[in-house]
């Protein structure tokens, strides 16, 4: 018998007894329900991970969207961004006065009512408080907050001693004022101005601080409302509610007039001289 | 990984092959247990496809012998003789074969795989280079060198 023939027989001695094969398959069974056991865990944990980063990252943008804003001009110029909870997630600043206010602040994160007293008490601002004490809150929000703010504004300006005059627009104008570069604030007195002098730029406006703004409307709204000759001889413009201070609203029949058809906010006519003295915006 | 059905497939149709090739590298029935079982879960955890049955053999061969080696160079294992494997399932072999097995298990190494590859399952030299990753000449010289060894000493045996 050749030797390749003895080396086939003798290594067919050598079997895997069925008991090794049988407690080879458990095992691998027992290995693979783990294994999967595993990857399902693994996946499980995976998705959990996905899902509360995607809630985290919700709730974060919940809570960074600015949903009001708070002009705050004297001369320096600032504005507030505020999220849900009135607390403030950003500041910007419109001139370099501003700036320097901010510069020494950390107002992130804090209640509106706080930043507002922390801004009024910081030494930078006190001194420009002195030179023109001119104060102008302007708050852009929707109208389930608008009084809130307002009140709270007020009251936080009070209780730092300033007294203030605070005025309230909508986001829509917000938008259009952050588009143009201007505070919101500057950009609410320039559309008024605008309908006294349609000559006006928001480049000019710019340059201009609010009281000086607000100086021009004046008067601007002076001069119209002094009688004049030709077309202004009939009727008077009316005045504009510059901060919302109580005033009787006289509803006079009104004329037609092709140059007032322009202003929107051009509620009312006077044709008797009639003037309402609002005081600016002390 | 591949299926339960597939895996099981395997396991029956290699068992004894696997099992042969533990035989002649590992010295005793616990690490025959641990090699071919680890050989097994090797497969199972194998992602990609065999081509055919003759790729599916050759990659079983190559895990095992390399199952085998790094078994023996575990430190643990080391300190056991080489036939008590084989004393271990003696009793139900016949006497020749039982020399001839003992033949081959005192084989150097290096000759077991060439010698069971070739004389057992039937390979040419050329797939066992490819398998052992050695060339086609040095595996012609291991067999010739490996059959030598073994007639020598089933002759000094008084059998063949």
């Amino acid at each position: 018998m050749g030797l390749d023939n003895k080396i086939q027989q003798a290594f067919d001695n050598i079997q895997a007894d069925s008991k090794l094969i049988e407690s080879t398959k458990q095992a691998l069974t027992a290995k693979r329900s783990k294994k999967a056991r595993k990857k399902t865990r693994m996946i499980l944990t995976l998705a959990c991970m996905a899902l509360s980063f995607v809630a985290g990252m919700q709730a974060y943008a919940w809570i960074q969207t600015p949903v009001s804003y708070v002009g705050i001009d004297v001369n320096p110029s600032m504005e507030l961004a505020l999220n849900r909870l009135d607390r403030v997630v950003s500041t910007f600043s419109y001139n370099d006065e501003g700036a320097e206010i901010l510069d020494g602040l950390r107002l992130r994160g804090k209640k509106y009512t706080d930043a507002i007293k922390m801004i009024m008490e910081s030494s930078t601002m006190g001194t420009y408080l002195t030179v023109d004490p001119e104060l102008l809150f302007t708050v852009a929000s929707d109208k389930d907050r608008e009084t809130t703010l307002e009140t709270g504004i007020t009251d936080a300006s009070r209780e730092t001693g300033h007294n203030c005059h605070s005025v309230s627009t909508d986001m829509e104008t917000a938008a259009l004022a952050h588009d143009s570069g201007l505070s919101i604030g500057k950009y609410n007195a320039y559309l008024l101005l605008l309908q006294y002098d349609d000559a006006i730029t928001i480049e000019q406006c710019t340059d201009m601080s609010i009281s000086e703004i607000y100086a021009l409307i004046q008067e601007l709204q002076q001069e119209e409302n002094l009688p004049q000759e030709e077309e202004f001889l009939e009727e008077e413009l009316p005045q504009e509610e510059l901060f919302q201070e109580e005033q009787p609203q006289e509803e006079e029949p009104q004329v037609p007039e092709e140059n007032i058809v322009d202003d929107p906010n051009n509620i009312s006519t006077h044709d008797q001289g009639e003037q309402h003295h609002h005081g600016g915006h002390h | 990984m591949q299926s339960e059905q597939q895996v099981n497939n395997a396991v029956e149709k290699y068992a004894d092959m696997i099992k042969r090739i533990c035989f002649y590298h590992l010295k005793n029935q616990a690490d025959t247990e641990d090699v071919f079982q680890n050989v097994f879960l090797r497969y199972m955890l194998h992602d990609e496809p065999f081509f055919d049955e003759e790729h599916e053999k050759a990659w079983l061969i190559r895990v095992a012998i390399n199952a085998c080696k790094d078994q023996l160079k575990s430190f643990f294992r080391r300190n056991t003789v080489p036939l008590e494997q084989l004393n271990e399932i003696a009793a139900a072999i016949p006497e020749d074969h039982r020399d001839v097995l003992e033949a081959v298990l005192s084989l150097p190494n290096k000759y077991k795989d060439a010698i069971y590859l070739h004389y057992y399952e039937g390979y040419t030299a050329s797939e066992i280079g490819n398998l052992l990753g050695k060339k086609e000449n040095s595996v012609y010289s291991l067999l010739s060198r490996g059959r030598a060894l073994l007639k020598e000493r089933l002759e000094s045996d008084g059998i063949g």
